[in-house]
């Protein structure tokens, strides 16, 4: 919301809203005049030419309100001169009703006259126009008054109206150079803080990156035993070394999100779940099997093409970090991962039957599942429940929004679609074994 | 036009905006409008009822007409001081209510010797200042309190139609009297409708800039921080692993190093979790007053990182008036305090912890991470002890909040240094604080000579409803 008008859009802006202003002042005025002159008519018929006159500067005002031309308004200029002239002639010729020409009835063709002035472009042109109008009505009922038996006095109405519609185009006309210098500074503040949010979103993946590869590996070696290296414990240093080594690793993901599309279709044509084989939980549970976790995947996995590319990545890293939680900790080899999907949330339940953990073991380690799990999920508007205890396993239970249609924005729909039929067909709940599922190292 | 082509339709600005609540600093210009029509109303009172002594006949009651059309310009001009922004609805209503009553009693003081409808002034004072609520309210609302008063107006004149020295229809009365309240009420009305959708429309298109702009500096921004997390890696890490993994076996020292080196990178990346924009933001002001040859002392205290609470505009304004003070002249760069603290909970990051450690028992075992369980230090002990006592103490204080229906409010106060003459200070420092004073519920200044405190209120109530804990 703090994002005013910068300073160049800030004199038309007021313009076109005085202008609107006037408008409406003077339809008021001119629709006040007709009832008026509508209600005298009952009594004096010869008021209807009145009726006539306002009618037609209604309607060249109403045409002028529409089509802002100059042609518009000097007509409106001249039609209302002669209007005020036969208004002001015809009203107060009425015999024995009004006792001077300074009538508010009288005045009100002159204040819709008046108004014209708002619709000018700059101040000077607005306050131009207006002087014009005033001068021309007040000749045009100074004309009429002279013709009738009515005592003349000033009409101050009009001349009020006047004056408090130059002195509020000349107040919209002035430039204030104090917030001239304020308003960039805002705008560049707002600008700042989208950056700050990106830069923040990037790093944030950067931190849980970080902690995936190098500090999950650092730990990993800190726990195992001298000698030499164990399989599972060399792929996954070189994994990191690679990962790390790559200069660009987080563009990388985006541009891998980019060229998505295209690898997909290719992986369609060998496998006989593309949606599965392509989604980032999948690559990550491979991973894990590769350093020697039994997983078993239970569930509604084609689910998970439903999930958009980027929150697709975001929670494969997710339920990598998990299982890589069982790896390092749980003292178990196996695992067990089930989809669960509804209308418009997916929902991963990782279990392990390990050593579980209490709140004192850890309470100030805060980055693995904060960070890589937490963070991770809760930045994608989901939520993450994790049931622990010594001796009875854990659950770590990610819930996401997904989706509700068949269209996400970078998988290719076409594949979405085939995956989501095939879910459909497949009831949750008769959950099938993982055929890919490979025993332990 | 552009109808072949449908172009997105573009979201409507709310209802409740209005020109001083959308662009602070536009309203700020447009202020003046208030004093003008105080003084245009107030004078013509009194000269209207002073040049009609024949009319009056209660003078007790005509005085006090005039000094309740007086108190409700006054409230007017007192309601759009920028210093008091926003212009709430009570303050338009107290105006307007204020005016109708002094309508009310200069037609009882004039009553059955009232000449003419058209010569009082109430309904045209009336009018005015419904006319200087455009800036101020949203057209919605400026449309019901004239049309409310024109109502009431009208009503008054056809009461008084019977003692008229004018021989017309008693309805004809009562529209003069009812135009003069609603030609200034619609053209208000239209004046606020129109600008608020204008910088609606701006607004919109701005931010669309915006986003742009920040998703163009994407790869920039991405190469940076991947830079800056590898240099924060330390040249130990990666040789590190590079060496192990080339001599394919593992060594005491290696282990010991590994665990050492976890537990610093860990820390290193604990710490830049905790960091919120505000200490980005400090921080790049800091480098900025130290490139400029100072040596500046800026102090955060944010122990319950109630900054990541702020919404986008919040920062902004936040934003806006730090970079403002740093760079004003006179600027002391050894005084910028700034600090958060605020009833209710702590926004979502450090609740979760709360409610990982709250209720012992009640809840599922809390959400803890088993990554580097095995290298907990004795710093880490403390640490956690540490962490442990601010959880609870936090735990009660959110039941209690959350018993007595407390609002969550942030508050920040910025104290700082400036050897600027008030006036000066003051002038360059309105626009900024009109931007706060319209995305903060509170804000109050207060300066003892150089020391300048600014202290705005963070209402949380709807967004800590929305996410939940």
């Amino acid at each position: 919301m703090s994002l005013g008008l910068p300073g160049y859009l800030v004199q038309r802006t007021l313009a076109r809203a005085i202008a609107r202003a006037a408008h409406w002042f003077a339809l008021t005025c001119i629709s006040a005049a007709i009832v008026s002159v509508s209600i005298l008519s009952l009594r004096t018929p010869e008021l209807w030419i009145t009726i006539v006159v306002v009618a037609a500067m209604a309607a060249l005002l109403i045409l002028f309100t529409r089509h802002r031309r100059i042609l518009l308004a000097v007509a409106y200029l001249l039609v209302g001169t002669l209007g005020v002239c036969v208004f002001t002639a015809t009203v107060l010729g009425v015999p024995d009703v009004f006792p001077a020409s300074n009538m508010f009835l009288v005045a009100l063709p002159k204040m819709a006259l008046v108004m014209v002035g708002g619709a000018g472009s700059t101040a000077l042109a607005g306050v131009l126009w207006s002087t014009a109008a005033f001068l021309l009505a007040e000749a045009a009922a100074l004309v009429a008054i002279v013709g009738t038996t009515v005592p003349y006095r000033p009409d101050l109405f009009t001349l009020s109206t006047y004056l408090v519609l130059v002195g509020v185009m000349v107040l919209a006309g002035i430039d204030r150079r104090a917030s001239n210098a304020a308003q960039p500074a805002i705008h560049r503040a707002v600008q700042d803080g989208a950056n700050r949010q990106l830069r923040d979103a990037l790093d944030t993946r950067a931190i849980a990156l970080l902690n995936d590869t190098t500090v999950s590996q650092l730990v990993a070696l800190s726990l195992a035993e001298p000698g030499a290296l164990s399989p599972g414990l060399k792929a996954s240093l070189k994994y990191t070394l690679t990962t790390l080594h790559d200069t660009n690793w987080l563009t990388d993901i985006d541009a891998r999100r980019t060229i998505t599309p295209q690898s997909t279709v290719q992986e369609q044509a060998s496998t006989p779940n593309p949606a599965w084989v392509s989604s980032a939980v999948y690559t990550a549970i491979e991973r894990c099997r590769d350093r020697g976790l039994t997983v078993e995947v239970t569930g509604d996995r084609n689910a998970l093409a439903r999930l958009e590319a980027g929150s697709d990545r975001d929670v494969g890293l997710a339920v990598q970090q998990c299982l890589v939680n069982v790896i390092l900790h749980a003292g178990i080899t196996s695992a067990e991962v089930a989809i669960e999907s509804d209308s418009s949330t997916i929902s991963l339940l990782i279990t392990d039957a390990g050593r579980g953990f209490t709140e004192s073991e850890s309470a100030s380690d805060r980055l693995g599942l904060r960070q890589s799990v937490r963070r991770r999920i809760e930045q994608l508007g989901g939520s993450v429940l994790i049931w622990s205890r010594p001796g009875a396993g854990t659950s770590v239970r990610l819930t996401v929004p997904a989706a509700t249609k068949a269209v996400t924005k970078t998988a290719t729909k076409a594949a979405t679609k085939a995956s989501l039929r095939a879910a459909a067909k497949a009831s949750p709940k008769a959950a099938t074994k993982n055929p890919n599922s490979r025993p332990a190292r | 036009m552009t109808r072949a082509t449908p172009t997105p339709r573009r979201p409507r600005a709310p209802a409740s905006a209005s020109q001083q609540r959308l662009d602070p600093i536009g309203g700020l210009a447009v202020w003046p409008i208030a004093p003008v029509v105080a003084l245009i109303v107030v004078t013509y009172a009194i000269a209207s009822t002073v040049s009609r002594p024949h009319e009056i006949q209660i003078e007790e009651v005509a005085v006090s007409a005039v000094a309740a059309l007086i108190i409700a310009a006054a409230v007017l001009v007192w309601s759009a001081r920028p210093d008091l922004a926003p212009f709430t609805r009570a303050r338009a209503i107290i105006v307007v209510a204020l005016g109708l009553v002094a309508h009310l009693l200069a037609a009882a003081s004039a009553w059955q010797y009232n000449g003419m409808v058209q010569d009082d002034f109430a309904p045209i004072g009336l009018g005015l200042l419904l006319l200087a609520l455009a800036p101020f309210r949203p057209w919605k609302e400026i449309l019901v309190l004239g049309g409310t008063s024109a109502i009431i107006v009208g009503a008054t004149a056809l009461v008084q139609s019977p003692f008229l020295g004018v021989q017309t229809p008693p309805a004809l009365f009562a529209i003069i009297a009812m135009t003069q309240v609603l030609a200034p009420t619609l053209a208000a009305a239209a004046f606020s409708r129109q600008v608020v959708n204008s910088i609606h429309r701006w607004q919109t298109d701005a931010r669309r800039a915006i986003r742009a702009r920040t998703e163009e500096s994407r790869d920039l921004l991405a190469h940076e921080v991947v830079d800056h997390r590898v240099r924060n890696l330390g040249a130990d890490v990666l040789p590190f692993l590079a060496d192990v993994l080339e001599r394919d076996t593992l060594t005491v020292a290696d282990v010991k190093r590994a665990r050492s080196l976890a537990f610093q990178v860990r820390r290193v990346l604990v710490a830049e979790v905790d960091h919120t924009w505000l200490d980005d933001l400090i921080e790049r002001e800091r480098t900025a007053l130290t490139e400029r040859g100072l040596n500046p002392l800026c102090v955060i205290a944010d122990p319950e990182r109630r900054a990541t609470a702020f919404d986008s505009d919040q920062r902004a304004a936040a934003g806006a008036i730090l970079v403002a003070l740093c760079t004003l002249k006179g600027f002391d760069p050894t005084s910028l305090v700034v600090q958060i603290d605020g009833t209710g909970p702590a926004p979502v990051d450090t609740a979760q912890v709360t409610q990982a450690f709250g209720a012992r028992g009640a809840l599922p075992t809390p959400a803890t991470d088993t990554t580097t369980i095995a290298i907990v230090t004795a710093a880490q002990d403390q640490a956690a002890a540490q962490a442990r006592t601010l959880a609870q103490a936090q735990a009660q204080l959110t039941t209690r909040s959350r018993r007595t229906g407390e609002r969550a409010v942030d508050t920040i106060t910025i104290q700082a240094g400036i050897s600027l003459p008030p006036y000066q200070r003051r002038r360059a420092l309105r626009p900024y604080l009109s931007v706060l004073r319209a995305v903060f519920s509170q804000v109050r200044v207060t300066s003892r000579h150089p020391l300048l405190t600014l202290e705005f209120d963070a209402d949380r109530s709807s967004s800590t409803s929305t996410k939940g804990t």
